[in-house]
């Protein structure tokens, strides 16, 4: 379980974020939402343990994560970013298999078993020998999320009661709508008693009809955490996203369905 | 990539192609070292090396047991251990900055050693004790090194194009360095600076070689030892520290193990440009990127190219000798540029 206490993040000496009380534990899928430059990759950041808080106290399982041995934290938890450095030709199997880094010496038939299988769940196996660099922006996109998800593959043999948590940072962004509601269900199937995921997303809607849990960032402050029936309210979603947003009902599968007014309609207060 | 390399890579799946690339290219290396010995005004064939290095008293003549034992031996030894190292520290610097075209020549490592061992030279001279040479040449190309890292780190990021500049305007300051030192030497320093600039393996005695050997040979194999972390330090630094890699330490570590074998081996040879770029290049077409395989390879690919170059140094223009830093650049240069034609029509078409 991560716990976040009373935190403040600094960023080159000027305060970005604060965090009054967050936790994240397996078995939940939890949405992070909030404008652009709210924080919400702070917050991601904070709990991957690449920003250390100047105050207050984040932990995995009790113990603080600047504590924790940094190969044993990757075996616990991977991350998801936006950003795409790799320019050597490695090919996308490669490529996914060094998400297997924390876990292996030397590459085992589990490792590409646990390859095999998280390409699978991608819907990437197609481009196994193809090299990475000459795919698609979703392409990389879901090979990306293939590694992530090959890092914290459950191994019920050797670690039968290890629990593991996925930090992803915008892992639709590239996506079609096809494989957003694709890779966001293969997610959730996935969540349980052993697993954790936290997304940070844009599509309010989506969020809406997948998180077990939302938390809006805003203007660097964690401003509601909670179910999404009582976090999206058209009250809330209007006063931080400075729209005039409506949440209503999907007619026949009845999800939530957000959308957003004009901005004409209602001028920013700033 | 090539269409070529795609196809040399297509035969292998989620394993790694360790199949017959290395034990061709040891066997390779070891056929090499047997013959190239052989080579030279006084000709052995491999058996006859073979059973002068198998009996080192018995075997062979007299003057067999000396040109192998004193003369050509250890000039092996530092043709094989300098390949190894520049062909490392130039697939170890290029995963570092995630860009193919660094090179210990090319971001001012070499050439900033060259200068403090130039330095040594004309400004101490043979009053220097032995251990100064190597010590300053290690110092040289670390100082170089280390300023042009700053000089490309824009926050957390190095910015390759500006690390490029940065050492050529570090090679060029080195070079009007040696440039000056040449105008102040006297003939003796003069041509021991010439030396320095051009490159030879000339030099090599065990005297000299054996301070050098335990800097080489640990450089060689502690950078080894950092190809798993050199291929998830290439998704980036924040990825790679999600994969449970101690990137600042691994930086540290690449750019002073580098440095450190480059140094020792400049130390020895002078400049002896493009190895570090070349040999990495031509395995990666082989092998693909991935640095288990690519470090191993390389440290054999160089330690081969570097024997062989050696060879053609002692017997093009015999019984004179060719500086092999001519020969190796003659070979590099044409290649970095055909490369650079190859990445401009990848980046036009």
């Amino acid at each position: 379980m991560f716990v976040v206490e009373q935190a403040f993040i600094d960023r080159h000496g000027k305060r970005v974020l604060h965090v009054p009380d967050f936790v994240f534990n397996t078995g939940e899928l939890v949405a992070v939402i909030g404008p652009n430059g709210a924080g919400k990759s702070t917050l991601l950041q904070t709990l991957s343990g690449d920003l250390v808080p100047v105050q207050g106290r984040t932990a995995l399982n009790g113990r603080p994560l600047a504590e924790w041995n940094i190969n044993e934290l990757a075996q616990r938890r991977a991350v998801y970013t936006q950003s795409d450095y790799l320019t050597f030709p490695f090919t996308v199997g490669e490529v996914v298999m060094l998400g297997r880094m924390p876990h292996q010496h030397e590459t085992t038939q589990h490792d590409v078993e646990v390859v095999r299988a998280a390409l699978r769940v991608t819907d990437t196996t197609a481009f196994t020998e193809r090299c990475y660099t000459e795919l698609s922006g979703g392409e990389r996109a879901r090979v990306r999320l293939a590694r992530a998800l090959a890092q914290v593959w459950p191994n019920r043999r050797k670690q039968p009661h290890l629990q593991q948590y996925l930090l992803l940072d915008e892992p639709l962004a590239a996506l079609d709508l096809h494989y957003q509601v694709h890779m966001l269900e293969m997610l959730k199937a996935r969540v349980g008693p052993q697993l954790g995921v936290l997304i940070v997303m844009h599509d309010l809607g989506m969020a809406a009809r997948y998180a077990d849990r939302v938390a809006l960032v805003n203007e660097g402050r964690l401003v509601a955490d909670g179910p999404p029936d009582i976090v999206l309210t058209s009250e809330r979603l209007s006063q931080h996203y400075r729209l005039p947003m409506q949440v209503l009902r999907h007619p026949e599968l009845d999800y939530p369905l957000i959308a957003a007014g004009s901005a004409s309609q209602n001028p920013p207060a700033a | 990539m090539s269409e070529l390399a795609l196809r040399m890579r297509q035969w292998r799946g989620l394993r790694l192609p360790r199949g017959w690339l290395m034990p061709a290219l040891a066997v390779a290396l070891l056929l090499s070292c047997l013959v190239a010995i052989g080579i030279g005004p006084v000709r052995l064939s491999p058996a006859e090396v073979w059973s002068v290095l198998l009996s080192p008293l018995s075997g062979g003549s007299v003057q067999d047991q000396a040109v192998v034992w004193q003369l050509r031996l250890p000039r092996l030894i530092l043709a094989v251990l300098t390949g190894s190292t520049l062909a490392l520290a130039g697939a170890s610097l290029q995963g570092l900055f995630r860009n193919p075209l660094a090179d210990p020549g090319l971001i001012g490592v070499s050439s900033g050693a060259a200068l403090a061992a130039g330095s040594v030279i004309v400004l101490v001279g043979v009053t220097a004790p032995v251990w100064l040479l190597p010590v300053a040449a290690f110092g040289g190309g670390l100082s170089a090194a280390i300023i042009v890292a700053r000089i490309a780190k824009v926050g957390s990021a190095t910015s390759v194009a500006t690390l490029l500049l940065a050492g050529v305007a570090m090679t060029a300051i080195a070079t009007a360095g040696l440039g000056l030192l040449s105008f102040l030497a006297d003939d003796f320093a003069l041509r021991s600076l010439t030396f320095w600039t051009l490159g030879s393996l000339g030099r090599a005695g065990w005297r000299e070689l054996v301070p050098a050997l335990p800097m080489l040979i640990l450089a060689v194999l502690v950078m080894l030892r950092m190809a798993r972390p050199l291929n998830a330090l290439l998704l980036g630094e924040a990825e790679a520290r999600h994969l449970g890699v101690n990137v600042e330490r691994l930086k540290k570590m690449l750019l002073i193990w580098s440095t450190l074998g480059v140094g020792a081996a400049v130390s020895l040879t002078g400049i002896i440009g493009f190895v570090g770029l070349l040999v990495p290049h031509l395995i990666r077409l082989i092998t693909g990127p991935d640095h288990r395989i690519v470090m191993q390879a390389s440290a054999c690919g160089g330690a081969l190219l570097m024997v062989w170059t050696d060879a053609m140094s002692r017997t093009l223009v015999a019984p004179a000798e060719l500086p092999i830093g001519i020969i190796t650049s003659l070979i590099g240069g044409p290649f970095f540029i055909w490369l650079l034609i190859r990445q401009r029509q990848r980046i036009v078409g």
